[in-house]
């Protein structure tokens, strides 16, 4: 597999109860993403019935390993429409999804070898769009001074919550007191601890991504982007794309710690839900 | 298919999803595409833009632009104005508002020529300053 098998591990005993845990979990994200899009549209019309009652249809077939790869493929099907037409608004999510549930079946996974095939590319899907959440940062230049964290600390509660402590109440009056219009800024801080951390980000997305990559340091990098995940979520609330990003991460260890982990994943995308269907209150995030 | 094919298949579509991003980049710098879209991963690596309209109508004798106010286009027309927006928003200078236009035209017959001005307000990234930047769109009819 040449620079593929960078990505390999010797995970034998493990590898199918992962495989078949990740399954479970990604069918049941894209169904709940696509039960969360039918729920904004009229109860009545043909697409709101192909979301809900076809994406539930295929989830049920997923636990039947005679079935699971062409539900799978059913989902990714459902999943590239609601991108044609969500286009070209669509969230990074959506394409996340589309991306590995593609993947997964397009290799059968029946065979050893094409089981192994399935975790590497799956987990270089995952490095790769780690990385580049990082080099993304890099190239467009809003994390080296700060500027990102300034402008979203002025500006929403959220980010504001865990970043004032890191500047000076004289900075936070400064950053505060802009009048939201054209002139505004410099959306830059002074602050030492604030411009640490904006740096670190990028370079704890890039770096943890080559760290997971590596077999060596691969246990490690899963650990440390657990607690880059949970601290990221605190400031940008992602926890749709995090959900995602976990199940593919959980991919990396040998053992098959996802599978102890989908009534949580179940409970998470049931909360989704009933927030939508207004029985919980709703909790803005992204 | 056998699983050499689907190994040569697997590293094409990984090689792709690791260079689109620099494709996109690219059209970032060049149309004005959003960081934040299109499977590059770039959310949260720039604050969002905000994208305004404003429609201008030419006096036909002397040619002095104004202003049209808001409540003299229907409200379908704002809310087709603020999907462009979003779209605009999205795919930069790639969305053009000629269906804008148009519509203008339509709901204001006595003009000759109304120009459709696009704002962007952003954070430029050299000043950290929140900056404008104005495309002005002429129709005729």
């Amino acid at each position: 597999m040449g620079l593929l098998a960078l990505a390999s591990d010797d995970d034998g005993p493990w590898r199918e109860g992962k495989r078949q845990a990740f399954d479970l979990i990604l069918s049941l994200q894209i169904c709940a993403h696509l039960w969360e899009i039918s729920l904004r549209l009229p109860s009545w019309s043909v697409a709101s019935y192909l979301l809900t009652w076809g994406s539930l249809l295929l989830l049920v077939a997923v636990p039947f390993a005679r079935w699971r790869r062409w539900a799978v493929a059913g989902l990714a099907l459902l999943e590239v429409v609601f991108i044609a037409q969500s286009f070209p608004l669509t969230g990074n999510h959506a394409y996340l999804l589309c991306i590995l549930a593609g993947t997964r079946a397009f290799v059968d996974c029946k065979e050893a070898g094409e089981q192994e095939l399935f975790l590497v590319a799956a987990r270089w899907i995952v490095a790769i769009v780690f990385f580049w959440t990082g080099l993304q940062k890099l190239l467009n230049g809003f994390y080296f001074q700060g500027e990102f964290f300034s402008y979203y600390l002025s500006r929403q509660e959220h980010f504001r919550g865990l970043l004032q402590y890191l500047i000076s109440p004289e900075e936070l009056d400064r950053l505060l007191g802009y009048a939201k219009q054209v002139g505004d800024g410099p959306y830059r801080s002074h602050s030492p601890a604030l411009i640490a951390l904006s740096n670190a980000v990028w370079v704890a997305e890039m770096g943890l991504a080559v760290l997971l990559v590596a077999r060596r340091t691969r246990m490690a990098a899963v650990w440390l982007t657990l607690v880059f995940m949970v601290l990221t979520e605190i400031a940008a609330r992602e926890l749709v794309f995090g959900a995602i990003f976990l199940n593919g991460l959980l991919l990396f260890p040998r053992r098959d710690y996802n599978r102890y982990l989908i009534p949580l994943f179940a409970a998470f995308h049931a909360w989704l839900i009933l927030m939508r269907l207004g029985v919980l209150p709703e909790i803005r995030f992204s | 298919m056998t699983i050499a094919t689907k190994t040569r298949w697997v590293r094409a579509g990984l090689v792709v999803l690791a260079l689109w991003p620099l494709a996109q980049h690219a059209l970032v710098r060049t149309v004005g595409l959003t960081p934040w879209k299109f499977a590059a991963w770039g959310m949260y690596s720039t604050p969002q833009a905000n994208i305004g309209v404003t429609v201008l109508v030419a006096n036909p004798r002397t040619g002095e632009e104004r202003v049209v106010p808001r409540q003299a286009l229907p409200p379908e027309f704002w809310n087709e104005a603020a999907r462009f927006s979003r779209e605009r928003w999205a795919l930069g200078r790639w969305r053009r508002p000629d269906a804008l236009g148009r519509r203008v035209l339509d709901y204001i017959p006595p003009a000759e020529k109304i120009t459709v001005v696009v704002s962007r307000v952003y954070v430029d990234r050299k000043t950290a300053m929140v900056e404008v930047e104005q495309t002005p769109y002429e129709y005729r009819r």
